[in-house]
């Protein structure tokens, strides 16, 4: 991950402004980055950080 | 610049973000209740412990029966900070007991949240066709936006896109117009459930 991209990343979560291409927690499917790195060879950081984190989920009460 | 610090920053962002703790299927003054411990959950100064305390004191107090205890600790233990899951685990079969000892009218939405705690475990540990089935089952017990959310949400993850797309349309064909409106919001408010949003009507 590059340092713009990163910056770019966290000015997005922060509210601070728009961030090209998809942001974390984009969905799992055709051409998303973590379909993306299960094609790859796994050497993508950026890809492996997105599928690992990528868990949203509703755990009601 | 501290780069760990800084992932560490967004990936907590991200992650609490992502796990949602809604109170909608609670019924009762057991719902506004809980609130307390989903602001808790939600909030960004967290704290396992604080929030376990808060949670034995309400039940001390009367203000939460058994089974929601049990549901709180649980929802507690699988917070992204927290991630124990053996505990998480340990909770939900004693849950499961609570809820059949208390019996009454919330038996049913009482074992829906045992097996959405047990399909939430599942997924958050990988294994998303066994999360696929407690979902399902959850869903069958309760019928909600929550629990269709899940199904929905697992089914893309397993790459089962035409049949999340099927059942969106059997849904909107067969289910109550309030649980599939709120759906529709789920869909257009949630990064999972984006593959769906060409379906919205």
């Amino acid at each position: 991950m590059t340092t713009a991209s990163l910056l770019a990343l966290l000015m997005s979560l922060l509210g601070l402004g728009p961030v090209e291409g998809p942001p974390l927690g984009h969905p799992v499917g055709a051409g998303s980055p973590a379909s993306t790195a299960r094609e790859s060879d796994g050497s993508d950081p950026e890809c492996l950080l997105l599928d690992d984190h990528h868990r949203r989920i509703s755990n009601g009460f | 610049m501290d780069y760990q610090a800084l992932f560490a920053r967004i990936l907590k962002s991200v992650d609490t973000a992502a796990y949602q703790t809604p109170v909608t299927q609670v019924e009762g003054p057991q719902r506004e209740v809980l609130a307390e411990v989903q602001a808790l959950l939600q909030g960004p100064e967290f704290d396992a412990e604080q929030a376990r305390a808060h949670v034995r004191k309400l039940h001390a107090e009367g203000r939460l029966d058994r089974v929601k205890v049990l549901s709180a600790l649980h929802v507690i233990a699988c917070h992204p900070s927290v991630a124990d899951w053996p505990e998480a685990a340990r909770l939900v079969g004693e849950q499961e007991y609570a809820a059949l000892e208390l019996g009454g009218p919330h038996l049913e939405g009482n074992l829906a949240s045992v097996e959405r705690h047990r399909g939430v475990l599942a997924f958050l540990r990988g294994h998303h066709a066994v999360a696929l089935e407690y979902f399902t089952r959850s869903l069958e017990r309760e019928r909600s936006a929550e629990n269709l959310g899940n199904v929905l949400a697992t089914l893309l993850r397993l790459g089962d896109e035409t049949e999340a797309r099927d059942l969106l349309q059997q849904v909107r064909r067969g289910f109550p117009a309030g649980l599939v409106s709120e759906l529709e919001r789920s869909i257009l408010r949630d990064p999972d459930l984006a593959l769906l949003r060409s379906e919205s009507p």
